[in-house]
């Protein structure tokens, strides 16, 4: 019986390594057949067997990682080659791209975050947008927006404000990560209504500093904050009928130049939320970063290809599913862009208050 | 009191707080530990008498340094010479320390198995898994 | 609904796959459950989503149960969660019972892994929402509670003991604070490197492995008594019968439960579930002298826990949309990646693949443990690998495991060997190892829910007293756990003395 039983097991484990060994095999029969179709010599395809493309984030759940996982995915079919996203965290994405070869073997995705951290001093000046390639831009993650318990007081931006100045003896208190997007929507809203309802109000306005998007969750939650920065994508979940009251949460805004399609939440620009007299918008984009002196070569075929990708429907319909959308810009025209963006968000960075200051 | 139990918080030094409350109680507990231990070597009257000793009896110098050194080399050069001549380098050398003697039949069992790990290894993991190896 | 419904055949064969690769991975030390789905994570979004589930949920099991092999076996913990398991488990296996305890350890993982799938299967929105209830100021005192552990395991000193633990935490504190992005305790010159810290992986081999081949290589690599003795001599105490658990079951019971609990905190680590579970066996044993000498009561404890964190950690998870744990926070990223969103609504909205994924659980432990049980007298045979063939090939697994944890780090190697040196020094300076890491990996989550939970109250410190009942009873754990360490300790120091004299 024993023995029997043994054999059975081997024979299983057996079957088991066979279909492993299969499946294996099966694989790298594809990067065969990629291979050769390389050496076949397409346009756009490049003499890599394999990309490196490092993330700011160092989650596998977060919005870069999904818009990375994305566009590599379509990219590297374009490509002929092999996409690979690293969650590594931006901090050790720059240095590595730092130290990377020239020939785009590793590239680095990632979005606004990328310039705003070295603004907010987060990350060393010498990670600065002119130290490296600007790549093409890919996406546009909509859904940046803030939060609130369900139950709260106010149903938009603009409301918590006035809020704050019908009764003088509130505060307002809102979760945020140091250094990124949620940093600067942050500061745009602290200084509009610094400059609209004055210092006895922005007074009353204090930062809960945290990382990830469960600590601001949790923070919500514990009462430690009143507000908190998040997305339509993670956030929306919990605002949906049906959750329970204990965790139920409404949007209070979005910092995107439109609202997001399905979604009843006006923008910032609606609410009327500006930062010297000026219309605040702020878009989450998606870009690739390469080493300075990347391989032209290359970096024109990431170009080409990625052009080629975002007409693809199949990506689009596989970025949507995560309420993202498409927002393509070729190599040159984002890197334009994205410097000018940058100098229009110094002015509010500049004037922006002290965490120092406004943290619990 | 209620001074007392709060701490002045700021953004700025968030992360020295807790690191300064570790660092205390390390070092009150680091005082504590020696001051028993005074006491307990005057209790017994060796105060000054040190037989601390580092090493077991007998160590195997040979094995020991060996290792160690081999240990280093072997990561200095896994990113010069690449994974799979450096681990089997390597695995050859300590099998081959290990042992002790250099006959015939311990040359070849050191051969088997630092080719046989190293490729199996390189081929599961660098292969299959796609796990980046140095 | 019948199960094959739901399941798909595919799903079921990824399942087993999964299992036996994980087995594998958390078996060889320096490769995790965690990088195990992290591998293949990417390759799940060609499948259905069902059937990704089945593949992802079998390595899971498998990485977290093969951990056991080694730390039974060699005295290396696999994976961080089976540190608990070395206490009693190796000391097993130099008695000659490597393969009875390994059979205790697969036993009580599965009843550790059906009851807690019991639990996020009948219990997991209700639960979910007591999770929630759990602040900053809960979580940081759970932690403390988890770190009395130190005081009851300590041997021979316990401010030694402590002392070791204070000062793994300080280690761990080394590194970047992320709220404000602000590095400390860097040494100058290695900012570079240390930007995030030391990785616990390499620490955690490094002190176990490393540490022990110099130390047996100061010894002169002889055979070790135990790699002699027969493991069929027909000793009664060396065979395993299922009438060791008879005695157990409190203990089976209350470890799964803790381990379930600590799982399913958002934020609190894996690893905390069965140093908690295995510290509170200690404290509730007839015997806690014991306990660390290779007796199967803290093994079952140590492993039920760590394979009922897995249905603890998924509650939070599938009810919520928060991860409970690092192999969690991943597995996030397959649900994401086909566009199913988890959250609040998950379980009522996907019901189909919500039994799914139960039913994947239930076939991933039934597959583990058939796997493991029949195969075991073939794993018990390591033992008998002559030295100079096991540790060189050991060397390379954990080399190639540090290097690979973090996607290709050459320091993370630098780090095992470091601590591979400290593994070998500090038993001999009195330093206690096990201390020392749960030190470590309890570190950095300690300080962040210590300045969590004081932001939320501007600094005030009585706030850890004053924030409720949940909070009060853990004090009351702390202070009992505490105090009847300190009381075992004086008792077995007297012990000690009356048998020296």
């Amino acid at each position: 019986m024993k023995k029997l039983l043994m054999v059975l097991i081997i024979a299983f484990l057996g079957a088991i390594l066979a279909a492993c060994g299969s499946s294996s095999e099966e694989s790298s029969g594809d990067e065969t057949s990629e291979a050769n179709e390389q050496n076949g010599g397409e346009e756009a395809s490049v003499d890599l067997n394999r990309i490196r493309v490092l993330i700011g984030s160092s989650s596998t759940g977060g919005d870069t990682y999904q818009n990375a996982d994305a566009v590599s995915r379509y990219t590297e079919e374009v490509l002929d080659t092999n996409m690979k996203v690293d969650a590594v965290g931006a901090l050790r994405a720059f240095d590595e791209l730092g130290k990377a070869k020239d020939d785009g073997s590793t590239i680095m995705f990632f979005h606004d975050m990328a310039y705003l951290g070295v603004e907010y001093g987060s990350f060393d000046e010498k990670d600065e947008l002119d130290n490296w390639t600007i790549g093409p831009m890919v996406s546009i993650n909509p859904g940046n927006a803030f939060l609130t318990s369900a139950d709260a007081p106010y149903d938009t931006m603009a409301e918590s404000a006035e809020w704050l100045e019908e009764n003088p003896d509130e505060t307002i208190t809102v979760a945020v990560e140091a250094g990124g997007v949620s940093e600067v929507t942050f500061d745009a809203y602290y200084l509009w209504v610094e400059q609209e309802f004055g210092t006895e109000i922005s007074d009353r306005i204090h930062a809960y500093v945290t990382g990830s998007q469960e600590d601001k969750d949790q923070a919500l939650w514990d009462g430690n904050a009143d507000i908190i920065h998040g997305s339509i994508g993670a956030n929306n979940q919990y605002t949906e009928d049906g959750v329970e009251d204990k965790i139920k949460m409404k949007f209070l805004g979005v910092s995107a130049s439109e609202r997001v399609e399905g979604f009843d939440v006006p923008t910032f620009n609606e609410q009327g939320i500006t930062v010297d007299g000026e219309e605040f918008v702020f878009d989450k984009e998606f870009f690739f970063l390469m080493p300075k002196d990347v391989d032209s070569n290359f970096a024109a075929a990431l170009d080409n290809a990625v052009a080629e990708v975002v007409e693809n429907p199949d990506y689009e319909e596989d970025l949507n599913t995560n309420t993202y959308i498409v927002n393509h810009r070729p190599a040159e025209e984002a890197e334009e862009y994205l410097l000018e963006k940058r100098d229009k968000i110094r002015s509010v960075i500049e004037q922006a208050p002290d965490l120092n200051d406004i943290a619990k | 009191m209620s001074d007392l139990l709060t701490i002045e918080l700021s953004y700025n030094n968030y992360h020295l707080l807790f690191p300064r409350i570790i660092i205390s109680i390390l070092l009150i507990l680091g005082m504590v530990l020696l001051i028993t231990n005074i006491i307990k070597r005057v209790k017994n009257g060796n105060l000054s008498t040190f037989n601390f000793k580092f090493f077991v009896d007998n160590f195997d110098k040979v094995k020991l340094f060996g290792t160690a050194v081999l240990l280093v080399v072997y990561a200095s050069t896994l990113e010069i010479i690449g994974f799979i001549p450096a681990s089997v380098i390597f695995m050859f050398l300590v099998t081959l320390l290990y042992i002790g003697n250099i006959r015939k039949r311990t040359i070849m069992i050191s051969i088997s198995n630092s080719l046989a790990t190293t490729i199996i290894v390189w081929y599961v993991f660098g292969q299959l898994f796609d796990i980046t190896l140095p | 609904m019948s199960i094959f419904e739901i399941l798909t055949p595919l799903s079921v064969l990824l399942c087993f796959l999964g299992v036996f690769i994980g087995i594998v991975m958390g078996a060889i030390p320096g490769m995790t459950a965690t990088m195990a789905i992290a591998i293949f994570l990417p390759l799940t979004y060609a499948l259905d989503m069902i059937d990704s589930i089945g593949l992802l949920i079998g390595l899971y099991v498998g990485g977290i149960s093969g951990g056991l092999v080694p730390a039974v076996l060699l005295n290396i913990p696999g994976t961080p969660s089976s540190l608990c398991t070395t206490f009693d488990g190796y000391p097993m296996t130099k008695k000659g019972e490597g393969e009875k305890a390994l059979k205790v350890g697969i036993t009580a993982s599965i009843i550790g892994g059906f009851f807690s799938l019991t639990i996020l299967y009948f219990f997991a929105p209700v639960l979910a929402s007591v999770a929630i209830d759990f602040s900053s100021v809960e979580k940081f005192l759970i932690i403390v509670f988890a770190l009395t552990v130190i005081a009851s395991i300590s041997k021979g000193s316990l401010l030694g003991g402590i002392f070791s633990g204070l000062l793994g935490m300080f280690i761990s504190l080394i590194g970047t604070f992320t709220d404000n992005n602000e590095m400390r305790l860097v040494p100058p010159g290695l900012e570079d490197q240390l930007v995030y810290g030391f990785s616990l992986l390499p620490v955690l081999i490094g002190l176990f492995a490393i540490g022990q081949i110099l130390q047996e290589s100061e010894e002169g690599m002889k055979a070790a008594s135990h790699q002699k003795i027969d493991l069929q001599k027909g000793n009664k105490n060396t065979q395993f019968s299922f009438k060791l658990f008879k005695n157990q079951k409190i203990n089976v019971i209350r470890s799964s439960i803790i381990g379930t609990f600590v799982g399913m905190l958002p934020g609190v680590g894996g690893s905390a579930a069965s140093i908690t579970a295995y510290s509170q066996t200690k404290n509730f044993s007839k015997n806690p002298e014991k306990l660390g000498t290779g007796e199967p009561e803290g093994l079952v404890s140590s492993e039920s826990a760590n394979n009922g964190l897995i249905g603890g950690a998924l509650i939070p998870l599938l009810s919520l949309g928060i991860p409970g744990d690092s192999t969690t926070a991943i597995l996030i990223g397959a649900f994401l990646l086909q566009g199913i969103e988890i959250g609040p609504l998950f379980i009522t909205s996907n019901q189909d693949l919500w039994s799914g994924i139960v039913f994947s659980l239930v076939i991933a432990n039934i597959v583990m443990f058939i796997l493991m049980f029949f195969s075991i007298k073939y794993f018990a045979k390591i033992v008998f690998i002559p030295k100079y063939l096991i540790f060189p090939i050991i060397v390379v697994a954990c080399v190639v495991g540090s290097y690979a944890i973090n996607n290709g780090v050459m320091f993370d190697v630098w780090t095992l060997l470091l601590f591979g040196l400290l593994g070998y020094i500090f038993p001999k300076i009195g330093v206690q190892i096990p201390s020392f890491l749960i030190g470590f990996i309890l570190g950095t989550e300690a300080e962040k829910y210590f300045v969590d939970s004081l932001k939320g109250s501007s600094g005030d410190l009585t706030i850890f007293f004053t924030k409720g009942p949940i909070a009060l009873v853990l004090w009351i754990l702390i202070i009992g756990s505490v105090t009847y360490a300190i009381i075992d300790s004086r008792r077995t120091k007297k012990a000690a003395e009356q048998n020296a004299s």
